[in-house]
């Protein structure tokens, strides 16, 4: 009879366990990426070689082995957690095979269990549940019906490029304050993509009053920038997420400081030529 | 991914946006108003206006086999069902040229409209008797409006219900709006540890 087999006693069992398992998520969408991104983990300390993930059905980039890493199989341990194996630290580095986030790199202790954001992050606080955010590129193609802003960030003190600056834009919406987050290139470049606000409710009955006004949002705007770090091809979240607070000027003459912008859905909202200083 | 209220906030949706891009200027005294087949028969405005007539709902054959949606607390929902809604766009006056006129206005807004955002559509909801604003569309969701030619068999079949006051007309589909399930999909957490028992073979 087919699945079927005469009861067995079981002298023994035994438990294989991931290391690592890493969820990435885009920021300006809130969605799951998946595919298209290269993951590779390094040992930090000491020598091993680099491992590249494996993507799993579920969109996880896996580590089944890493390098130093015993692997996790107890033989009468119901738990395999308890004790917590030995950890080492490892250095992740991500690419995007399809130019549309920034790459990036961090570093974390293995074996982690479970998918929450192995990071943990200073002020201003950047941990989310939903996995390693995703910074998108300057040349990524804006999503239908996104609203898009772009500005080239400079040092203010020597007009270099301000390297992986953190900006926010809080904006309203159905009531309610969002913020949408974007990190600059290694050459200063900037995008921040964030879903249409939504306006007012209109309700089902009768026609509302014309108003030929474009759709605006105002946005409020916050820097996160620290100059002395050293200026890498690749944003490190250990350093670049924790940035302190920066004030931006306005190219021009006077230097006037920037905090708020007016926002147009349907074009390129260009917030110019800023220069980053500290508090 | 929509909810059931997909259709009428798309419908809402167009509707409002010619009522509020409107020159009242050119047209003093438009109106803008969803109609149904009996709507139709004879000139539903006392002056000028525009019906926006939902007359043909297709499934959409170009996204089959979607994924399931996957909801923030991580729930797998059965895969959302993509439509097609075809409106029927009709201009009303008591003059034929301030009718044509009011035609190619509203051709001209809804083609400068040709994506939908979740923001503009959720904007056009309304609100649910307990005063909260319902969420019918997600934010990284967005629909197209794209004008479509119809035969003349489709036109006539369109008018069939209204054949003796057939009025110039255009169409435009809206594709692919997503209805969601509500049907959770069970499914395991993505596995960290696999356990195996072994036992001698007899």
């Amino acid at each position: 009879m087919a699945g079927w087999h005469a009861p067995i006693d079981t002298p023994e069992r035994v438990s294989w366990t991931c290391p690592l398992g890493l969820r990435f998520f885009d920021v300006a969408s809130g969605l799951t990426v998946h595919y298209g991104l290269s993951v590779e983990a390094t040992p930090e300390i000491g020598l091993g070689h680099t491992i590249t993930s494996v993507l799993t059905p579920s969109g996880v980039h896996a580590f089944p082995k890493l390098p130093g890493i015993p692997t996790i199989d107890r033989a009468d341990a119901v738990d395999p957690w308890n004790p917590f194996p030995v950890t080492r630290p490892f250095r992740i580095r991500v690419v995007d095979t399809l130019d549309r986030f920034l790459p990036c790199t961090f570093v974390i202790d293995a074996p982690f269990k479970g998918l929450d954001s192995p990071l943990i992050l200073g002020s201003p606080p950047w941990s989310d549940p939903r996995g390693i955010p995703l910074f998108s590129a300057p040349a990524r193609t804006a999503p239908a019906g996104f609203v898009l802003a772009r500005a080239e960030l400079r040092q203010l003190d020597g007009a270099e490029p301000a390297a992986f600056a953190l900006v926010e834009i809080s904006y309203p919406s159905a009531g309610k304050t969002f913020v949408a987050r974007g990190l600059s290139d290694a050459q200063g470049m900037l995008v921040i993509l964030f879903p249409l606000p939504e306006g007012p409710r209109r309700g089902f009955g009768g026609s509302p009053p014309a108003s030929n006004r474009a759709p605006q949002w105002p946005g409020s705007l916050a820097f996160f920038h620290d100059a002395s770090l050293p200026t890498d091809e690749v944003a490190d979240y250990g350093f670049r997420l924790t940035q302190p607070v920066a004030t931006a000027f306005r190219d021009g003459s006077p230097a006037l400081s920037i905090s708020e912008t007016l926002l147009t859905y349907g074009e390129e909202n260009n917030l110019g030529v800023l220069d980053l200083a500290p508090i | 991914m929509a909810s059931l209220q997909a259709i009428a906030v798309v419908g809402n949706t167009l509707r409002n946006l010619l009522a509020e891009a409107c020159p009242r200027d050119l047209f003093p005294g438009a109106q803008f108003r969803l109609a149904q087949s009996g709507n139709i028969e004879s000139n539903p405005f006392t002056d000028l206006g525009v019906t926006v007539y939902l007359y043909r709902v297709d499934f959409s054959t170009t996204r089959r086999n979607l994924p399931p949606r996957i909801k923030p607390n991580g729930d797998r929902l059965k895969p959302p069902t993509p439509l097609d809604l075809h409106f029927l766009i009709t201009a009303w006056a008591r003059s034929a040229e301030q009718q044509w006129a009011l035609l190619a206005w509203a051709i001209r807004t809804l083609e400068d409209s040709n994506v939908l955002p979740a923001g503009l559509l959720n904007q056009n909801a309304g609100s649910a008797p307990d005063g909260t604003s319902p969420v019918v569309f997600s934010d990284d969701e967005a629909v197209e409006l794209v004008g479509e030619n119809l035969s003349l068999q489709d036109m006539v079949s369109a008018w069939e219900v209204a054949k003796a006051n057939q009025q110039p007309s255009t169409s435009f589909v809206v594709r692919s709006v997503l209805i969601d399930s509500t049907i959770v999909v069970l499914t395991g957490k993505p596995v960290q540890t696999r356990v195996l028992d072994l036992a001698p073979q007899r």
